[in-house]
């Protein structure tokens, strides 16, 4: 983003520090729903929170995940809306559906069950997170039905407008002996966006 | 022997609870609907003793399903199914009158309800 950019967010220090904490309970609620599902420890860390523009998370996600992506989005609506995007690497996305049915089943049935299987995943792990949030800030969101995207970085994330700007949450899941990885993302408009630095600003300050 | 009815869109979840139940109470007899119109055609038919219902589901949510289903059994067990944990639909759910079982589903979420 450009020091031009006339959409660009500036978050203070302060801001930025209640917006990554609002952020890590949300995700380390998430992470605990997902070791639930799989019977595993989930390791959690969320190294990245960021407002990127499209292109920029484009390449970001193209950097992390080697360029194919499974994904599963999730309208929320309320005081602030966007569409919550939770992406593992394709080549992933079988191993945690491996994890979360049952062991004997057979390949046949888990390729089958993958995506209906992954939806469910995502829509656990994304009104884990976002309730938490929510509740957080003291705002109501309410969740449409999720829906499951495969393709090219660009594919899933390619056709918001240029304005759009995203809250990028990179969120490392790792669980012992498996290489599972995902990323969530928050796509809001400008309107949102602004409403959001409002509720994080007040609540910085609220404990100043 | 009891009836239970699963209520959910997703048919990972279904399976997940249903073999739990299964596994402890191998004589119930389980049935399953994929959205409140399955449900409502299910319960016009025969009664059940438990119910879950999930709260985001493709037309009616559960919220507004499970007053027809109480109006219908007034005597089963109803809990709502959901992965969304924020204030307004654990009032919405007190307001009914029915419990909570948290997504993700654990076995002993599950039979801390069922028995």
């Amino acid at each position: 983003m450009s020091a031009e950019d006339p959409f660009e967010i500036v978050l203070n220090p302060l801001e930025m520090d209640s917006l990554s904490e609002v952020i890590n309970i949300g995700m380390s609620h998430a992470a605990t729903a997902l070791g639930a599902m799989i019977s595993e420890r989930v390791q959690l860390d969320v190294p990245e929170v960021r407002f990127l523009t499209r292109d920029d998370v484009i390449e970001q996600l193209n950097n992390l995940s080697g360029g194919k992506v499974s994904a599963v989005c999730q309208r929320f609506d309320g005081s602030i809306g966007g569409d919550a995007l939770l992406l593992f690497p394709q080549d992933k996305s079988l191993d945690l559906v491996r994890l979360l049915l049952s062991s004997d089943m057979s390949l046949e049935m888990l390729t089958q069950l993958e995506q209906e299987a992954l939806t469910e995943v995502g829509n656990i792990i994304l009104n884990a997170c976002f309730g938490k949030i929510a509740n957080s800030l003291n705002i109501t969101m309410e969740s449409t039905l999720p829906s499951y995207l495969m393709g090219s970085c660009e594919e899933v994330i390619g056709n918001l407008d240029e304005q759009t700007r995203v809250l990028f949450m990179r969120v490392d899941f790792s669980v012992p002996n498996h290489d599972i990885r995902g990323f969530v993302t928050f796509v809001m408009d400008i309107e949102s966006t602004e409403i959001l630095h409002g509720l994080i600003s007040h609540l910085a300050t609220r404990y100043q | 022997m009891k009836s239970m009815l699963i209520i959910d869109d997703s048919i990972t979840s279904r399976m997940m609870l249903k073999s739990i139940v299964s596994k402890e109470h191998s004589d119930w007899t389980i049935c399953e609907a994929a959205n409140s119109e399955e449900a409502l055609a299910q319960v016009s038919q025969q009664s059940f003793d438990l119910v879950t219902v999930d709260y985001n589901m493709p037309g009616m949510d559960g919220l507004t399903l499970i007053p027809l289903l109480q109006k219908e059994m007034p005597n089963a067990r109803i809990a709502l199914l959901t992965a969304n944990i924020q204030d307004y639909i654990q009032q919405g759910a007190d307001d009914l009158g029915v419990p909570i079982i948290h997504k993700p589903i654990t076995p002993a979420k599950v039979l801390a309800y069922v028995g």
